[in-house]
């Protein structure tokens, strides 16, 4: 390949990755308001984004669509999502219930094992093995159409955006902050810690299945034992390397890491090496280890993490955005 | 017993045992509206140990608590918190990381905006709400002289402002009864003169209040009464003047250098 085609290589991957940036972001956006707002080690966020999966690719799923011809297919996928979103709601609640009250250990521990159990328990079930997923973005032809896609994972990634920054700094982040913080004083004013952290926790959770509904309409196949841990190694690592509790660091994170990754890529289709000689997630998992021992061990905030060295830049540029979006109507603001 | 006055407290022979350790044995005593109750005694005579039962973040191995006649033993912390009780703790619990605004803003009771969809999709009355806690906090804020430190992190101040702070912050939950786990410790005497100001005005108000105390000379000024706790047990109930008297007082907090006075006697 000489320079011009790898610059063409390179450019024509753009879009999906852009894509991926997306559906990440999603995912790891609740998974940084549950591990940083909330305080709780939360590992099973993959959980949540393969059940999303699920739900959409049974709602979508030919069986589905035979038996309930009267629906089209937009209101098929929309269905997905709430359906994910519903048995995502259940699956946290009944991890949260029994973990929550508990040292955070606890939750850690049934949170990783909820996250490995659901990729196993539905791969044991023949019907939900490699599942077809009807590519909805399709026009009509094989390619699917990425700028719709984009554009809808863009969406739903603004307003969950916008939706998590009133959520952490509106009266409801103040209170999960606390109890963050110190769980026995916020309970002495009043607070009931379990509570608020389940809520986040739900939260958080649903937006990891709203993710994984559109990550499966991508490929066009649900295949359960396709997320590996390497993808719950991602996203914490995404939140780490953004800064923990930063909600702009994990959108900084995510483009990161997302680029890293697909740097080994780039590179044995630059060299024209043979793609099934080299195993890329082993080479990824070297990467997202490497960022982890660099971020501990030269500047453990992260990016824009509680006593980051950019926080000052950042807050300088947090105040002159709002100023602009705001006018001078709330002066100032609260962080 | 003052005439007149309502029993906000009262705890009932409340044994905590930890394994083989007997923190309260069997301990009584009351503590009534507009007055402020002094609980004193030795090191480890299970002064906090009756404030954590009192408050739900432990659960006594028998006897009971009642606030205002109603069981509270055994419940947890919030519940008990949104009965109207405000406490402080000896070792300090505010939120380092949050600004001294939020600090107090977040002991507001029965905010709406708390809720997940409320922030989301805040009704009309939140912000009314928020604005109206706002408004209580700066008059708190001014109260205990933090008005000017208001957005600064809570954990940058001096260990004096923080016990400020997280007294202000028990105010906010507008407490009919106030507990307060040596309030003075490590407080300047200007502060000190303060805070026993601000003690005595919710005294005025009616409010209840309860105050553990190293500083003796402070409690005896302040206190109404008097409850002496030693190895568990309430020893002695009364006036400061009637405790500063008592044998059995004398005995608990100067029994070890009277036995060592005496020691050089008895061999």
């Amino acid at each position: 390949m000489d320079l011009s085609e790898i610059l063409a290589m390179i450019w024509g991957s753009l879009p999906e990755m852009v894509w991926l940036i997306f559906i990440y972001g999603i995912v790891t956006l609740g998974l940084n308001f549950i591990l940083g707002h909330g305080g709780m080690f939360h590992l099973g966020q993959i959980g949540f984004f393969v059940l999303g999966g699920m739900a959409s690719t049974i709602v979508t799923s030919e069986l589905w669509v035979k038996k309930y011809p009267g629906l089209t297919p937009f209101s098929n996928f929309v269905l997905g999502i709430i359906l994910g979103v519903v048995i995502s709601i259940l699956a946290a609640v009944g991890i949260g219930v029994p973990t929550l009250r508990l040292r955070g250990d606890y939750f850690a521990i049934a949170t990783l094992g909820f996250g490995e159990i659901v990729k196993v328990v539905l791969n044991a079930n023949d019907d939900l093995r490699y599942v077809p997923v009807p590519k909805i973005f399709h026009t009509g032809s094989e390619e699917i159409d990425l700028d719709l896609e984009i554009i809808l994972a863009a969406g739903i990634f603004i307003i969950f955006f916008i939706i998590i920054m009133w959520l952490t700094r509106r009266p409801f982040g103040r209170v999960l902050h606390a109890v963050r913080d110190d769980e026995l004083g916020a309970e002495s004013l009043g607070k009931n810690a379990f509570v608020v952290r389940l809520k986040a926790f739900i939260f958080g959770a649903a937006m990891a299945s709203i993710a994984g509904s559109l990550y499966v309409h991508h490929f066009g196949v649900f295949s359960p034992m396709s997320y590996m841990i390497d993808m719950t190694v991602m996203f914490l690592v995404i939140v780490v390397l953004g800064g923990i509790g930063n909600n702009v660091g994990t959108l900084l994170g995510v483009i990161t890491v997302v680029f890293l990754s697909a740097i080994p890529r780039w590179i044995t289709r630059a060299c024209e090496i043979d793609p099934t000689t080299v195993n890329i997630g082993a080479i990824n998992l070297l990467i997202f280890a490497g960022i982890i021992i660099a971020v501990m061990i030269f500047h453990p905030p992260g990016i824009l993490g509680e006593g980051s060295k950019l926080e000052p830049f950042a807050n300088r540029i947090k105040r002159e955005v709002m100023r602009f979006l705001l006018g001078a109507r709330r002066g100032g603001g609260h962080a | 017993m003052l005439a007149g006055v309502e029993v906000m407290l009262e705890v009932r022979k409340v044994t905590m045992d930890f394994g083989g350790v007997r923190a309260l044995d069997e301990a009584s005593f009351k503590a009534e509206e507009g007055v402020i109750t002094g609980l004193i005694g030795p090191n480890g005579a299970g002064k906090t140990t009756m404030f954590d039962v009192i408050f739900g973040f432990l659960r006594p191995t028998s006897g009971e608590v009642l606030f205002k006649g109603r069981r509270i033993d055994g419940l947890e912390p919030h519940i008990i918190a949104r009965m109207r009780i405000g406490r402080t703790f000896q070792i300090i619990r505010i939120f380092p990381k949050m600004t001294v605004m939020d600090n107090i803003l977040c002991a507001a009771q029965n905010h709406p905006g708390e809720g997940l969809l409320m922030s989301i999709f805040p009704l009309p009355g939140v912000r009314k709400r928020e604005d109206e806690a706002r408004l209580k906090a700066l008059e708190l804020l001014e109260l205990v002289g933090l008005k000017e430190k208001k957005d600064e992190k809570a954990g940058t101040l001096s260990y004096g402002e923080q016990k400020m702070l997280e007294f202000a912050r028990a105010l906010m939950v507008e407490p009919e009864f106030i507990f307060l786990d040596e309030p003075m410790a490590g407080l300047n005497l200007e502060m000190k003169r303060f805070m026993g100001k601000i003690l005595l005005d919710l005294k005025r108000a009616g409010r209840g209040v309860l105050i553990i105390e190293h500083d003796m000379s402070a409690i005896m000024s302040i206190s109404d009464r008097v409850v002496v706790l030693n190895f568990g047990k309430v020893i002695a109930t009364g006036t400061p003047s009637e405790i500063q008297n008592n044998p059995l007082v004398i005995e608990a907090y100067l029994g070890e250098e009277q036995r060592r006075a005496g020691e050089p006697d008895a061999s």
